[in-house]
């Protein structure tokens, strides 16, 4: 009786921490969706910021190409329930921001440009965007921290490895900012 | 006064300092409340006589019910009561003159800064604040001192308040309890949000989780553990509650709630607007009592000290940054 009690005592445990873990998958994937809606707004923006710039930054076109490339790989599809291409799909978004910074660095070169009206309107767009992007980083990043502190921690790893529920990347951004982007690099 | 100066940026550009305003004061505010002192010695002297006989006849009767064989305790409290009610009465005419130098003096204040100073506020509702959790619930409000306007061309709305909860005890009597005492204020926030955040006070474990109970949207957990220990975040949208609530940002509320006292400041992001209730122990605006010198310039100076709080929260808080960072 007392045996039945305690392993009956045990599975309920072991159900509840399931439980939790799933409850972590969800946030995170929730956190990744929300991340995927502002990125959209970025990916929006873009051809309107590069059609304003064209007009004055002729010369520029290996940047424009970049942003272009790094746009279009940041835009595939990708299996959200694996980790491999999340990761990919994060850091393809990074290599698109870093672009996107090398681009207005080298639009700072162009005073008509930067005194243009309608990109003065589409760079405070733009910042606004990547405002609404950070801040959805870090819901993402916090909801990855939870999930990866469930998963990794015993006896959470037992019963994510038994239920199949895995890490998830973070969203980093640091590194990728200070070296210039190669688009090759994540082709 | 610490910090920047506020005084003389609307009007007086070039002189951003005191100076302006003494100037100010005594070309305009000196002269109002000079007539209003020179009232004040004869009605502080007829407070003084009724009190004073009150008081005496009051104890003159205290005195011959005490030799009395027979002592009714209701006659003493009676007798409490009248001597009370007259030294009340007595008192009134000094606290109007009081508020005659407030009222004048607030007026004066304001539109030298470019604000308007109303004593009985229009337009104010608590039902949202209250909905918020910025203010516990109340069963009578005294509202008083509005003050509109902008700061560095932040658009804001202030006024104090006194909220009191009635309740019971076992033996049916009420009992009056203050249960906030200070501003409540909303500030122009420009950047576009839709949703609510709400940043109240942290209660510790145990308190968080009967305070917490029926706040609007979910615990929104934040990474700077210095803020997350002073306060509780909830919010409907978790990317725009960190949105809004960026490092800086949170940085700067923690710094605002140093100099106003941690436990004293909630905040909440709601309607495109920044709300913000922030505890106080005393009457504001008040500059003094009718029993000192309503001239004295430190009267005028303890007010300046209050009216800086709403220029240390846009400067605190960076309201008036293009950006919103």
């Amino acid at each position: 009786m007392i045996t039945l009690s305690i392993l009956g005592g045990l599975i309920l445990i072991g159900y509840f921490w399931y439980v939790s873990l799933v409850g972590k998958k969800n946030n995170a994937l929730e956190a990744l969706s929300s991340i995927d809606v502002q990125l959209k707004k970025r990916h929006d923006l873009l051809p309107n910021i590069l059609k304003i710039a064209k007009k004055f930054m002729d010369h520029e076109k290996d940047i424009m190409t970049k942003v272009t490339e790094m746009r279009a790989l940041a835009g595939r599809d990708y299996d959200r329930n694996n980790a491999d291409e999340v990761s990919g799909h994060l850091k393809a978004e990074s290599g698109l921001q870093a672009a996107m910074m090398q681009f207005f660095a080298v639009a700072e070169n162009y005073p008509d440009l930067k005194s243009n009206q309608n990109m003065i309107r589409a760079q405070e767009t733009f910042e606004e965007v990547e405002g609404h992007i950070a801040a959805a980083r870090r819901f993402y990043n916090s909801a990855v921290t939870a999930l990866n502190n469930a998963v990794q921690i015993f006896p959470g790893n037992i019963i994510a490895g038994m239920a199949k529920i895995t890490s998830m990347p973070y969203f980093e951004m640091a590194e990728i900012e200070k070296k210039p982007v190669d688009a090759a690099d994540y082709l | 006064m610490s910090g920047p100066s506020p005084w003389g940026e609307k009007e007086h550009q070039k002189a951003p300092t005191m100076e302006s305003f003494q100037r100010f004061y005594e070309r305009e505010l000196k002269a109002e409340l000079l007539a209003l002192e020179q009232m004040r010695p004869a009605k502080l002297k007829t407070f003084y006589l009724i009190s004073g006989a009150a008081a005496a006849a009051g104890l003159t009767a205290v005195l011959i019910l005490l030799t009395m064989t027979e002592i009714k305790p209701q006659f003493l409290v009676i007798i409490g009561m009248i001597v009370f009610g007259i030294g009340y009465l007595a008192y009134r005419p000094l606290a109007r003159l009081q508020q005659d130098a407030k009222i004048r003096t607030m007026t004066s204040l304001c539109r030298f800064l470019g604000l308007n100073y109303y004593l009985k506020p229009r337009g104010t509702s608590l039902d949202r604040l209250g909905e918020l959790d910025l203010i516990p619930s109340y069963n009578e409000k005294k509202l008083e001192d509005q003050i509109v306007g902008d700061v560095r061309g932040v658009d804001f709305d202030l006024f104090e308040a006194k909220l009191i909860r009635k309740t019971r005890d076992s033996k049916g009597r009420t009992r009056r309890t203050t249960v906030f005492r200070g501003l409540l204020c909303q500030f122009d926030f420009h950047k576009n949000f839709h949703g609510t955040t709400i940043i109240s006070k942290d209660h510790t474990k145990f308190g968080n989780f009967f305070a917490n109970m029926g706040k609007i949207g979910e615990r929104i957990k934040l990474e700077d553990p210095e803020f997350e220990r002073i306060f509780e975040v909830f919010g409907t949208d978790q990317v725009e509650s960190r949105y809004l609530l960026t490092p800086v940002f949170m940085e700067r509320i923690r710094q605002l709630s140093q100099m106003v006292g941690a436990s004293n400041l909630q905040l909440a992001f709601d309607r495109g607007r920044l709300l913000l209730a922030i505890k106080k122990d005393k009457n504001s605006f008040e500059g003094g009592t009718a029993f000192t010198n309503l001239t004295d310039v430190t009267r005028i100076e303890k007010t300046i000290q209050e009216l800086t709080l709403i220029y240390d929260v846009v400067d605190k808080l960076r309201l008036e940054l293009a950006t919103r960072v």
